[in-house]
């Protein structure tokens, strides 16, 4: 599309607003799981919904996640939205995937977010490992969202422990699909960004802009 | 006493003096040489002719313009520059005569090497002027710089403050050369029509005047010589030939040869209506420069009159403003109906603005089709644009062939009236004889055929067509370049007035008895009201390929008006099947009429909002966005003429987002994003008409009052009488004292509405604003009530709610939510209808009647009711606020939401509604105090600041004062650092902006110095430092401007994000 518009600014930014917008999502993402974790919010809706046959946790958490993060999202003057519309291309059918949670910095462009997939993990039986990164690191790295973005969050909610068994089948998915996550840094622990233990990170070329994306794993321990 | 200087330095002094020299001593953006205009196509476009050399001593040195902010449009023209050493004072005159000519800027300054002469360019030329006649000033250069050179900064041109000021009121657009033209074409027309016996029909007056025009064009191009008219025509100047009936009837036969038919064509039945000489002598007279105006007719029919000069120089006007006047003129044949077949004459910068955007890209082999080209403004504009894209490719001037086969073959026009695609012919053959230097020999001249005719050959393809765009059946859809789709812009100012049985034009080959075809399309495409421009922008699909691009002038009820019709938003149908690339919405502008029209409203100029559509005929590619530009209204736009584009008006908005939320379309061009984000919270709650559909009012108990006429007797409202009655002259607030109204007794009425609709207890909504303030108000009583209100009827139900939404609905959010949301008001009206009333969203907790909130906002409510007519201003001022607040708590808005909402009140409807009265009582522009910039600074600080902590950094501020008492543009500085820096108290006192700069950072100096000036609102960033440069009006040092300015920082750093934690 042509590009029309002139830019309203000169020179370079340089205030460390990118890296502050990356720790209050983080910030707010744990936040919020520690306020659900505190209601035991996660366990009573497992108990809710165990003898259901169509279960709705993921969707669930997050947008009870997103309520408590809202209500916290003042402390940094950040903006985060649920769960946004399943959006359909009017004529060509292509589906939008959904972004379980977007910090958005700019409502009017389709691209102005922070996107947070979020997924769940368990510690025991089948660990969900593999949908982890099927149906959402790919999403990222096929740009069916976070399209040429520098950043995207994974949010896993672990509901049953031990929790590194979680982390680890999260690790080995990402080993065995590292060719087609375009895989350039592997899984490994981030110290120091933010205040909690189970933060890492991944590097990936995403499929169709080239670009490099820098995956965060947190993983909100709801287990325990 | 002033030291002699060479003049090269005082063209130096003069120009870095005023600020058009970089300190680097480079041009300025927007300051051009002809070498510099040359390698700019909009540049040179516009003073191209001006700056050659072949036009001697009204050669310009150099002309600035102040750049536009938008890519591909031109700047604004200010000012030209000339050295006049060694010029005589006769030759001053020339030179400003010659300028004026141009059309273009409207200040001249003429250089020698003691001083600097400023002119009003504008001021049309008379015989007795002087080289001091409209002089502005005159500046002394000396080699400490130029004296008294502050009001004629460049600064004040970029930011429009010039034309404020003393100085620039002086200078009136007016007199401009297309208007005096306009002006004198129209007497001259006046006095050939009107009259008893020997008046003229009004086509063959504009035939005669077209074909004089042309002559006269002829002659000052040189083209026609004395020596061919003498050889020819007996005569050896045009004046005479004007004299001797004969010999003008042979030089018009000549022009019909030559221009095979096409120009003005009078059929011999017309030329028997001119009976005597007469027309020949007011034409003559017209020529001679008599003021037209003022003619009498002795007993001989011969012409008594003041003479004045003759001002215009043909070969000097561009060829752009002689088809536009002509256009202008033309429609003046039948005004009803041009307005009825919805034509507007459409202004030259408005044709420049679409123009320069729809043909940025275009290749020099592109066909382009106006399908409604009126006077043929837009082929013309084309056809100079095509030639010049082409002579830059071949590194050469086009040779005649070369531009005939981009006249035949590149440029198609089509329009439903045959004096429209007249005047389409001749200002193409105006603009090829400018065009191709080759055509200077009268006698082997022989113009092409335009226009075509039904008794022509089949396999002949005309450029224009007398005939309906929608005639789905003529020859024109199997010629090409139609058949094959082959055109690669569409254009044009699309007729905007619905279509009826008894207005819609008929097949013009058969104007009697034809078919309609725009009112069949819009019938078969089932387009609302039978809007043509929305028929013709799907219809013009049938000779588009994907990549085609379609530009268009339509009206801007596409925004707002088709979402009566149904549930089906006839725009939202568009942007799913059409990539919309772009969208001006010139709505603000439409009552300062700089758009159509003259400065009469002639020319069937339409006080409609118009807009402007740019897309492409295919559905949009995922996550495609739109730019749209809503151009705002100014102090002095009527003065200035120009439409500015500040950065500020630029937003690109996702499709899908505008798909989801059309009302997106009002909110954006009225407010931010901050706004968007609000009315999107609170859209999660009840509007008015869920909730009355909650507490079971039904349709007919809400609705707008009656209305007067005669539709009606007595009979049908007989429940009406004894009714007290409610009607526009009432003013109230909060509560209606039914008892005290006068009882309906109207006899006849010209709409009645049921008796359930009074029903007390009512709640009644005025439509129109009193003291720029919504009223809506409470009583127990049935009431009538006309129709400037609207009513809600809660017999039997819900009176609380009443008195809620009674005491909501009267604060500013009542009116914030009418200025963004409503149909009309912000639009076109001031109105705030039904639609808008029953759309606003209100607190989540309005049918909660358990909710204790609400308590006190009734106490104020009821005290209000009972004091509101009674109590003093201040004590009402203080109630409503602590009404607002209390309200402002039941929508739980956060404290920045209050003071987006705050601000839109003070500012942006403040400026909406009061911008016909006087500057100084609009707060919106007056200059921001220091306090106001702490206040702004210290909001965009808190506002980054939570977020920067988390890195262990902070903002902190500088703020400059300026000795100069009214700047024009006012600097704020931020700095991040750590969070242990203070903040400083004190602003820095330095002389003035450019100075602030300086002392700022060389640097930035260097790298802003094109720019700063010219983009009005500008962020520079260096280092750790941050610079806000905006014009010094409040609105843009609000609160809310903060927070917005907050926003759109975040935005560039997180768009600039380089990967690294």
């Amino acid at each position: 599309m042509a590009n029309y518009k002139q830019g309203h600014y000169k020179g370079k930014p340089t205030f460390s607003i990118p890296s502050a917008y990356l720790k209050a999502a983080l910030n707010l993402l744990i936040l919020g799981s520690d306020q659900l974790r505190q209601k035991n919010f996660v366990k009573q809706l497992c108990r809710s919904q165990k003898n259901r046959k169509k279960k709705t946790l993921e969707n669930t958490i997050t947008i009870e996640l997103v309520n408590e993060i809202q209500k916290e999202q003042e402390t940094y003057k950040i903006r985060a939205e649920p769960l946004s519309l399943n959006l359909v291309h009017p004529l060509t059918n292509i589906k939008y995937s959904q972004i379980d949670i977007k910090f958005t910095w700019d409502n009017y462009s389709p691209n102005g977010y922070l996107a947070v997939e979020a997924k769940l993990l368990f510690g025991e039986g089948k660990r969900h490992g593999g949908l982890y990164v099927e149906e959402g690191v790919l999403d990222f790295i096929e740009g069916r969202y976070s399209y040429g973005h520098s950043h995207g969050i994974m949010l896993g909610y672990i509901l049953s422990k031990p929790i590194d068994e979680a982390i680890v089948a999260v690790k080995k998915a990402l080993e065995k699909r590292k060719a087609k996550t375009n895989e350039k840094i592997p899984f490994n622990k981030v110290g120091g960004f933010v205040a909690h233990s189970l933060i890492f990170e991944t590097v990936h070329i995403q499929r169709y802009t080239g670009t490099e994306i820098m995956l965060l794993h947190l993983f909100a321990d709801f287990a325990s | 006493m002033s030291e002699v200087l060479t003049l090269k330095k005082s063209i130096n002094i003069t120009l870095k003096s005023a600020g058009f020299l970089t300190d680097s001593g480079d041009f300025v953006d927007g300051l051009y040489d002809r070498e510099k205009a040359e390698k700019e196509d909009e540049v040179f476009l516009r003073h191209g002719r001006i700056l050659d050399e072949n036009q001697h001593e009204a050669k310009i040195d150099l002309i600035y313009e102040t750049p536009a902010t938008l890519k591909g449009r031109a700047g604004h023209s200010c000012i030209y520059f000339k050295d006049i050493e060694g010029i005589s004072k006769e030759q001053i005159k020339q030179i400003r005569k010659d300028v004026w000519n141009t059309g273009r800027a409207p200040i001249l300054w003429l250089i020698s090497p003691t001083e600097v002469r400023i002119y009003d360019a504008f001021a049309r030329p008379q015989e007795e002027d002087t080289e001091d006649t409209h002089i502005l000033d005159v500046l002394e250069i000396t080699s400490e710089g130029l004296k008294d050179v502050e009001q004629f900064r460049r600064e004040l041109f970029d930011t429009g403050k010039f034309w404020e000021s003393g100085v620039g009121r002086q200078i009136d657009p007016n007199q401009r050369v297309e208007k005096s033209l306009l002006d004198d074409l129209w007497d001259t027309e006046q006095k050939l029509t009107r009259g008893d016996s020997d008046r003229v029909p009004v086509h063959i007056a504009h035939a005669l005047l077209g074909r004089a025009i042309f002559m006269a064009y002829l002659w000052d191009r040189k083209i026609i010589t004395p020596e061919f008219l003498k050889a020819n025509f007996e005569h050896g100047d045009i004046k005479d030939l004007l004299t001797d009936r004969e010999q003008l009837d042979n030089f018009f036969q000549w022009l019909r040869i030559t221009f095979n038919g096409d120009l003005f064509p009078l059929y011999k039945e017309d030329e028997k209506k001119i009976r005597d000489d007469k027309p020949y002598k007011i034409i003559r007279a017209f020529f001679d420069g008599t003021v037209m105006s003022g003619i009498e007719f002795d007993d001989n029919n011969n012409i008594k009159g003041q003479k004045r000069l003759w001002p215009y120089s043909f070969d000097i006007i561009p060829i752009e403003l002689i088809s536009s006047i002509y256009e202008m003129f033309a429609h003046s044949k039948d005004p009803i109906d041009a307005r009825a077949k919805s034509i507007h004459y459409t202004k030259f910068h408005l044709v420049e603005l679409v123009q320069s955007i729809a043909m940025l890209d275009l290749s020099d082999d592109a066909r382009i089709l106006d399908p409604a080209c009126g006077s043929g403004v837009f082929l013309v504009d084309a056809f100079r644009r095509l030639v010049l894209k082409r002579s830059r490719k071949l590194g050469r001037k086009l040779s005649h062939d070369e531009i005939l086969q981009i006249f035949l073959n590149q440029i198609y026009g089509v329009d439903v009236e045959p004096g429209a695609v007249e005047v389409t012919a001749f200002s193409l053959y105006l603009a090829l004889l400018e065009l191709d230097e080759n055509f200077t020999n009268p006698e082997v001249i022989k113009f092409p055929k335009l226009i075509y005719h039904p008794q022509w050959e089949e396999d002949y393809y005309p450029p224009l067509y007398i005939q309906d765009i929608c005639n789905s059946e003529h020859i024109f859809n199997r010629n090409e370049p139609f058949k094959s789709l082959k055109f690669d812009l569409i254009v044009g100012n699309l007729p905007w007035t619905k279509l009826g049985e008894d207005t819609a034009p008929c097949d013009p080959e058969n104007p009697a008895l034809g078919k309609q075809w725009a009112l069949d399309y819009c019938k078969k495409k089932k387009i609302y009201r039978n809007r043509p421009d929305q028929a013709i922008m799907i219809r013009v699909k049938d000779f588009a390929k994907p990549k085609t691009k379609i530009a268009f002038i339509i009206s801007s009820r596409i925004f707002y008006q088709q979402k009566k019709a149904s549930d089906n938003f006839w725009l939202n149908s568009f942007l799913t099947e059409n990539f919309v690339e772009l969208v001006f919405n010139l709505s603000d502008l439409s009552d300062s009429k700089i758009l159509f029209g003259d400065k009469k409203g002639r020319g069937g100029s339409t006080g409609m909002p118009g807009s402007v559509f740019i897309y492409r005929p295919h559905a949009p590619e995922m996550n495609s966005c739109i730019t749209y530009i809503c151009p705002k209204w100014y102090s002095g736009i009527k003065r200035r003429e120009d439409i500015i584009i500040h950065s500020s008006d630029i937003q690109t908005i996702s499709t899908d987002l505008l798909i989801e939320n059309p009302h997106l379309w009002k909110i954006a061009f009225r407010g931010t994003q901050r706004d968007f984000e609000l009315i999107q919270k609170l859209y999660k709650n009840f509007t008015l008409k869920n909730v009355l559909k909650q507490i079971g009012i039904p349709d007919n108990q809400y609705g707008q009052g009656y209305e007067h006429g005669s539709v009606y007797d007595e009979s049908n409202f007989h429940e009406y009488f004894l009714l007290p009655n409610l009607e526009e002259d009432k003013n109230f607030k909060y509560c209606v004292d039914s008892e005290i109204l006068p009882i309906f007794s109207y006899r006849k009425l010209g709409r009645k509405r049921s008796i359930e609709l009074f029903r007390g207890p009512l709640l009644i909504f005025r439509r129109s604003l009193i003291e720029n303030e919504t009223r809506v108000a409470f009583t127990p009583h049935d009431t009538i009530f006309s129709g400037i209100f609207i009513g809600i009827s809660f017999y039997n139900k819900g009176e609380q709610i009443a008195h809620r939404i009674n005491a909501v609905l009267n604060t500013k959010l009542g009116i914030y939510f009418a200025f963004l949301l409503g149909d009309s008001f912000g639009w076109h009206f001031k109105l705030i209808e039904q639609k808008d009333w029953l759309n606003v969203p209100l607190p989540k907790s309005i049918l909660d009647l358990e909710d204790n909130r609400w308590n006190e906002v009734i106490a104020i409510e009821n005290k209000l009711c009972e004091s509101w007519k009674s109590a003093s201003s201040s004590e009402i001022k203080g109630l409503e606020d602590s009404l607002f607040k209390s309200v402002c708590d039941l929508y739980e808005l956060t404290k920045e939401e209050r003071i987006i909402v705050e601000d839109m009140i003070n500012y942006t409807i403040d400026h909406f509604l009061n911008r016909k009265k006087k500057k100084s009582r609009l707060r919106s522009i007056r200059s921001p105090t220091l306090k106001q910039l702490e206040k702004y600074a210290n909001r965009l600080c808190e506002q980054l600041n939570d977020l920067l902590a988390l890195e262990g950094k902070k903002v902190i501020y500088q703020l400059y004062e300026l000795e100069d008492k009214s700047p024009s543009l006012t600097l704020v500085e931020f700095r991040q650092t750590s969070q242990r820096a203070k903040q400083a108290d004190e602003p820095k006192k330095v002389k003035g902006i450019e100075e602030a700069l300086i002392k700022l950072s060389e640097n930035v100096k260097n790298e802003i110095s094109g720019g700063v000036y010219a983009w009005g609102h500008l962020r520079v960033y260096e280092g750790e430092r941050l610079y806000i440069i905006k014009p010094s009006e409040e609105r843009f040092w609000s609160e809310s401007s903060a927070l917005n300015d907050a926003d759109e920082i975040i935005r560039e750093h997180m768009e600039n994000r380089d990967g690294k934690l």
